[in-house]
């Protein structure tokens, strides 16, 4: 058990300084205020820029395009890209694909695709959900269908967010309807470029975009095929384990972005509180029921900072929810005015998060599916039912 | 961007020798307590034959090598306090221990803490600061000596046991006079005897969830309804994997506090309020899901569950009052932003 301080050395200070510095030069007002305007997830001038360093996949050696970065720099590399606030959804999705590529792709795949990942020119979508099926993705319609040495693909996919900065989407589709749910899939990687494919932007309502991606005859050669015909469930279990960590607490490498947003509103909440004067002329911040609910949120950040992987995904997210809540009404009225509107509080900050905190309990996989992970394999519990068998 | 130019470690993994202290005091109070002996203590709660058995080795860790003890760290004594309170073990483990840690910080020595030494005498704390003289005493029923904060000072008093009062969790409680006795130190000195007290009822407090965690899963796994085991209906398995995770969560920050009130004392912040507020819960909601999830037979006396609900709030109520507590995490969290300006 340790939680001491790091002691780093000058030359990961100087580093550390470097990657402030770069950040300082890309995440400016204007990309802060575009991304707030749009919520694509995604500035390709920043993220070219990473990847100049080697810093859009840091970990990653040198030969294959990354820094060759240690976990303690890898690690200071993804807090300040979150602390800062970059638009960075994209860049960290983009990563996953490449577990399945490695794993799977053919060496010219991985020659042509993997170098230009980490370089920073391309990006890769995830296409696994669609209209009628996203927790239970065995459930996927999209078909393929073999002809001579290419695949014809139809059907569409959602919530393939950053699909409109990407070159591909790992793409998960039906290749043999008769079989069992899991033993039909394949996963290819689609180039976007390809005709027949439409994307269509979705908006949400923490106000990211996200998107449709229509697939009308697309044909696309077998060399993009990923894996075994009709092992695509193997294929992406890797990635989607990796995705599923992604929001819990106590990952080695970077904070949990959703605790960075209770961290956020916190501090936004402390603010408001220590600078606002009451009606008995006092800062509200000596009001007992103030007291109360800053001294319960700060509590409940603690606690979910604590909390390990699949749980921890669960806790930070619900922990958002209700921190989002609880500051609102602790705050009254104002707190629902929006950033720029006369009288929002500490720029709408809290009518953001209450809009934020829902989809956090749905990206990367939803918080029902991490319970039926930890009854499962951490509490031994049975499956539960119904459930379709594999 | 981050104002933050410093890293932490974040290892939570406990050392060969760690594990090896834990199990064997959880191979120990399966052995020696059990929810038999627990319902016998009743409704004292104390088991004066255990406490002669396991109390001495509480006591060695407690003090330091200099007291004559084998001085464990606090990281050491959350983990036993945690298997202590895992068996709901009817002998007053963090009372004693942080009383005897109390007496040597303050300096006491001679008889008193010659018999604290062997476990002959538990000395007990006051963890309210109420300005009231009386005061309801954990501990208060079997020990022969209070620390308490007194004003602007810290005071021990010795006197017979009180009167048990009869109380919820059977826990040995009763009122104290806290007048008189001898002025031992500031009351600035009781702050780190409350991180110990705070974070020890914290490590019993998980201890106690975790237990409850488990009954429930047991019977989740083996009882069947509508032809399945219950524990495959999602009604029932989200809410354990919920009180599970409160459970984790806590010990983790528990943890955390031990390890900085033993090495970065001026950092701990308010992860020792945290870790008790959090464990508090975490045994309460773990306890009352325990009885829950076995029904009927949950409600019964005949059930183990609910010595471990009835223990979760009155050992929450013992270790702090809750709008005190989170008054003092307010001045924490406030005063942080101040640093800031």
């Amino acid at each position: 058990m340790n939680f001491g301080v790091v002691e780093l050395d000058d030359d990961t200070k100087q580093f550390w300084a470097d990657v402030k510095d770069l950040l300082a030069e890309y995440v400016t007002d204007a990309v802060l205020e575009e991304e707030r305007a749009t919520g694509s997830g995604f500035n390709e001038q920043l993220h070219l820029a990473l990847g100049k360093r080697g810093w859009v996949a840091p970990s990653w050696p040198v030969e294959a395009g990354g820094a060759g970065l240690d976990g303690m720099r890898t690690r200071i590399i993804g807090e300040e890209i979150l602390r800062s606030g970059a638009p960075y959804v994209l860049a960290s999705t983009t990563l996953l694909p490449p577990i399945a590529i490695r794993m799977f792709g053919s060496e010219e795949l991985q020659n042509d695709v993997l170098p230009r990942v980490a370089d920073g020119s391309i990006r890769i979508c995830l296409g696994y959900t669609e209209p009628d099926c996203g927790s239970d993705l065995a459930a996927v319609r999209t078909r393929a269908v073999q002809d001579g040495d290419a695949w014809i693909i139809n059907g569409q996919k959602m919530f393939t967010t950053g699909a409109q900065h990407s070159q591909f989407c790992f793409l998960l589709a039906r290749t043999d309807p008769a079989a069992p749910a899991h033993k039909g899939l394949t996963v290819f990687l689609l180039p976007l470029e390809s005709p027949g494919v439409e994307i269509r932007p979705i908006d949400t309502l923490g106000g990211e975009r996200t998107n449709f991606v229509y697939l009308h005859d697309v044909r696309i050669n077998d060399r993009w095929r990923l894996g075994e015909v009709n092992s695509g469930w193997s294929v992406i279990a890797a990635p989607l384990t990796a995705e599923h960590s992604m929001g819990g607490g106590d990952s080695d490498e970077i904070t949990s972005p959703y605790l960075i947003a209770c961290e956020d509103l916190l501090q936004s909440a402390l603010a408001w509180a220590t600078d606002t004067v009451g009606d008995d002329g006092h800062p509200v911040s000596a009001q007992q029921e103030v007291r109360r609910g800053i001294a319960e949120i700060a509590i409940a950040i603690e606690l979910a900072r604590s909390t390990p992987g699949a749980m921890g995904r669960i806790v930070c997210s619900d922990t958002l929810n209700a921190t989002a809540s609880r500051l609102m009404d602790l705050v009254g009225s104002s707190a629902q005015l929006l950033r720029g509107a006369d009288g929002a509080v500490v720029d709408g900050a809290f009518e953001f998060g209450f809009r934020f905190a829902p989809g956090t309990a749905i990206y990367g996989g939803s918080t029902d599916i991490a319970r039926n992970m930890v009854a499962e394999r951490i509490l031994g519990l049975p499956r539960s039912t119904p459930r379709r068998s594999t | 961007m981050s104002a933050v130019w410093e890293l932490r470690k974040e290892d939570y993994t406990l050392s060969g020798e760690q594990q090896e202290l834990r199990d064997s005091f959880r191979a120990f109070f399966a052995k020696a307590a059990g929810a038999e002996r627990v319902r016998m203590a009743e409704p004292l709660g104390f088991d004066a034959g255990l406490w002669q058995q396991a109390g001495p080795q509480f006591m060695s860790m407690a003090l330091s090598e200099e007291a004559g003890g084998d001085g464990a760290g606090l990281v050491e004594l959350a983990l036993v306090v945690e298997e202590a309170g895992r068996a709901a073990a009817p002998i007053p483990v963090v009372e004693a221990i942080v009383g005897a840690r109390a007496l040597e910080r303050l300096n006491v020595t001679g008889e008193l803490l010659d018999k604290v030494k062997t476990a002959e005498t538990i000395v007990t704390i006051c963890p309210s600061t109420s300005r009231a003289e009386r005061r309801l005493v954990p501990a208060g029923a079997i020990a022969r000596a209070v620390v308490a904060k007194r004003g602007d000072d810290v005071i021990v008093k010795s006197g017979t046991p009180a009167p048990l009062v009869p109380n919820l969790g059977c826990a040995p409680l009763g009122w104290w006079n806290i007048d008189g006795g001898i002025v031992v130190g500031a009351a600035a000195d009781f702050d780190c005897i409350a991180a110990d007290w705070q974070i020890l009822s914290a490590a019993a407090l998980v201890g106690l969830g975790q237990a409850s965690v488990d009954m429930g899963v047991r019977y989740a796994k083996e009882r069947t309804a509508f032809g399945t085991a219950i524990g495959a209906f999602q009604a029932i398995a989200h809410t354990l994997v919920d009180a599970a995770a409160a459970v984790e969560g806590a010990r983790r920050l528990m943890w955390r506090a031990a390890w900085f009130s033993e090495n970065e004392p001026d950092a701990l912040g308010l992860l020792g309020i945290g870790a008790l507020c959090s464990a508090a819960h975490a045994a309460e909601k773990a306890g009352a899901l325990a009885v829950h999830t076995q029904g009927g037979l949950g409600v019964t006396l005949e059930s183990d569950a609910q010595l471990y609900y009835r223990r979760a709030k009155s050992w929450a109520l013992l270790a702090g009052e809750r709008r005190a507590l989170l008054n003092d995490a307010a001045d924490i969290a406030l005063s942080s932003m101040e640093g800031a300006r």
